[in-house]
């Protein structure tokens, strides 16, 4: 597992002034730091397919450290109408990867050639950046989950890909740690029901959500879900889900 | 305005209006002035004989080289400027040594014509002229015995049997005569030194003449000046 | 902090036989990180031609990226040549394609599995900076250690007591390969916790390719 970023120490190294009194100079005293972890940070995102479509879900916060910083900051990006990217870990490479994405689509649009982004060319490129950066020892400090409709093989698309450029394609996925908590539930639903429908999928995204909630302090209940069917991707407005802590008065042996 | 043939001749990579490239056909025309050299394809294997001038009885015959081994299964025989012949076998030399370093396996025949093709036709980056040499690449590889030609042009076409340099008219036309599918090893050693010895000004012997095969069983091998007396004791 | 690796290990194994007339490969279809899974459908083979299928477990990303260069090689050479890499050549050219990254290696255990030129079987395994090793029979990956004696003891009849004759690859079927890797990744999967979910078999010989596929336990 990765340490969790010391945020005061990182600050420090910020601001220290070199030993030998210099303050600036063109040679820094120590080499190049690339990130070495993350900063402003999104938790768990998951992804389910079902019969016709696929749902992806992420709560809304922006953490630095412990601290929650942003309490409400989208995590789903819709690339088009058949394609959209959920994120998880370092809020700033996310964006910079937004931005490539954005630029990419203008062009591609400009181009008029009826040539867009599919889920399996995004997942594919996002792979060769990500793998490309941790090559330099440069990582992009991100778990994706890409989903969406392919148009090509006229099924649902669902793959994940891990900071590294480790990507692989599953009926369910989810990141950091929602694969100790929401992907055994999303396992379970999938398999009872290989067929699932887009309203049974819903409940179940938004249940794993809750799952997360109820053990991860870097979660919160506002969430976004998305959901692609064919030729149409709808990222939803933030909202709430309930939960229920009476349990909790139950639980007893380890405090 | 250009009003003559001779102001195209200039520049190495202009085509006149006729759409022609009058330096790589002086090329091919300097290769008409080279000894000649031929090729023949068997089924057994190929066979390659090519003439050496000697211009001086002081000069040592072993010293002019036209035949070289690029390969274990190939052999290379040009006609032509032999220093510009040698640039292109180097060339040939290293792919096929390349080849068998990554892919631990022989180099086909072709696949050499052609990277020595790339070479040739890239004339403009690596020489200010186009290389005045044609070669006859003769090899086995598992696609079986097979002869390949290349002009300074670059184009390079598989062969049964084939002549190039002064002789290369005349020998051709021989060659085209004698020539059939199943023709023994011997039987075109044979054939290719006597078309030889028709078309050369000076009288044939072992040194005025190299030999070369590429058989199966011995691959590529230059024949030594006792073995090339052999042969011409068959063809009399 | 100042930990970053650029490696990663997600488990798995890979396995082949070499038959006289038949190459057996197999693969498991999970996908770990640490002590979680990925994914549970990703198998480990990749076909490269009609003649040679890789087959490959280690840092993921690393086997991704490998597997496209030699996709590319495969098609180039098609275009260079005129014909598909034979599978000896696809197994020479490993070690210069690994060996290139030698100071920054692909964290990779491939085996290229195949029929030459008159449908024999071939099997090589490397190391992850290339080095090629020629086997009738191989494993590789993270239940190589739990199976290996298996195959030793079954197809190479090393410390045998049996009185049942072994049968060693000459003479081992290709039905019967099939029943041994398996068994093989059965075993692999009942202890090793980063193989499971399912095994894909995939049988060659000169008439065409076969794939098969069962579960595996997937706790």
């Amino acid at each position: 597992m990765a340490h969790r970023y010391d945020i005061n120490s990182a600050l420090l190294r910020d601001l220290k002034v070199p030993l030998d009194g210099r303050t600036s100079s063109s040679h820094s005293a120590t080499p190049k730091q690339h990130s070495q972890g993350p900063s402003v940070s999104g938790t768990a995102v998951i992804g389910v397919a079902f019969k016709d479509g696929i749902v992806l879900a992420a709560d809304t916060v922006g953490s630095y450290g412990t601290l929650c910083k942003i309490r409400t900051v989208p995590r789903l990006l819709k690339v088009n109408k058949n394609t959209v990217l959920a994120m998880s870990g370092d809020y700033a490479d996310f964006q910079f990867i937004e931005q490539h994405i954005g630029k990419q689509s203008i062009r591609d649009f400009n181009s008029d050639d009826g040539y867009e982004w599919s889920p399996k060319s995004l997942h594919s490129w996002l792979t060769r950046v990500l793998y490309n950066a941790r090559s330099k020892i440069d990582p992009l400090w991100n778990s994706y989950v890409v989903g969406g409709y392919e148009t090509e093989t006229n099924r649902p698309y669902l793959g994940g890909l891990t900071m590294l450029g480790i990507s692989y394609t599953s009926p369910y996925v989810a990141t950091g740690f929602g694969r100790f908590i929401a992907q055994p539930f999303l396992a379970d639903q999938v398999e009872k029901n290989p067929e699932l429908d887009e309203k049974t999928a819903r409940v179940a995204a938004i249940h794993a959500l809750r799952l997360l909630y109820y053990r991860n302090r870097e979660s919160s209940n506002k969430y976004q879900l998305a959901v692609v069917t064919k030729d149409n991707a709808v990222v939803e407005p933030v909202k709430e889900f309930e939960t229920a802590w009476d349990t909790a008065l139950m639980i007893r042996g380890y405090d | 305005m250009f009003m003559s043939r001779s102001e195209y001749d200039r520049g190495i990579n202009t085509y006149s209006p006729e759409g022609r490239l009058f330096q790589v056909e002086y090329a091919i025309e300097a290769i008409k002035l080279g000894s000649t050299a031929i090729g023949i394809q068997t089924k057994e294997g190929c066979v390659l004989a090519v003439e050496k001038r000697i211009t001086s009885p002081l000069l040592e015959a072993s010293s002019i080289e036209k035949i070289w081994k690029v390969d274990e299964h190939i052999g290379c025989a040009v006609s032509g400027l032999i220093a510009d012949a040698r640039t292109l076998v180097d060339k040939a030399r290293v792919e096929a040594l390349s080849h068998w370093f990554n892919y631990n396996e022989r180099m086909s025949v072709e696949s050499v014509a052609q990277a020595v093709s790339n070479l040739a036709i890239g004339y403009g980056t690596t020489l200010s002229r186009p290389f005045g040499v044609a070669m006859l690449f003769a090899g086995i590889d598992h696609r079986k015995p097979q002869l390949w030609h290349m002009d300074p042009s670059g184009t390079f076409i598989q062969f049964d049997a084939k002549a190039i340099g002064s002789g290369s008219e005349g020998a051709q036309q021989s060659l085209q005569e004698v020539y059939n599918k199943d023709l023994t090893m011997q039987e075109a050693l044979k054939h290719a030194t006597t078309i030889l010895k028709q078309v050369m000004e000076e009288k044939i012997n072992s040194v005025n003449i190299e030999i070369a095969t590429v058989t199966p069983d011995r691959m590529y091998h230059l024949y030594t000046p006792a073995e090339v007396e052999e042969v011409l004791k068959t063809i009399t | 902090m100042g930990d970053f690796s650029p490696y990663d290990d997600n488990g798995g194994t890979v396995a082949a036989i070499a038959g006289q007339d038949y190459v057996l490969i197999a693969c498991d279809s999970r996908l770990s990180t640490g002590s979680t899974i990925l994914s549970r459908f990703t198998p480990k083979i990749y076909p490269l031609s009609k003649m040679t299928v890789f087959a490959c477990s280690g840092f993921h990303a690393d086997v991704l990226t490998l597997i496209k260069n030699l996709e590319v090689r495969m098609k180039l050479f098609i275009h260079e040549h005129g014909e598909e890499m034979s599978t000896k050549a696809v197994m020479a050219l490993m070690l210069p394609t690994l060996y290139g990254r030698r100071f920054f290696p692909f964290y990779v255990r491939p085996i290229v599995a195949g029929l030459d030129r008159d449908g024999k079987g071939l099997v090589a395994s490397y190391d992850p900076v290339g080095t090629p090793e020629f086997f009738d029979y191989v494993i590789q990956g993270s239940g190589e250690n739990l199976v290996h004696p298996f195959l030793h003891n079954q197809i190479g009849a090393k410390r045998t007591l049996s009185d049942v004759p072994v049968q060693a690859p000459p003479g081992l079927t290709l039905d019967k390969a099939v029943k041994l890797l398996k068994d093989a990744f059965l075993a692999a999967a009942e202890r090793d916790v980063y193989t499971g979910d399912t095994v894909t078999l995939v049988a060659m010989t000169a008439k065409g390719t076969e794939t098969m596929e069962y579960q595996l336990r997937r706790d």
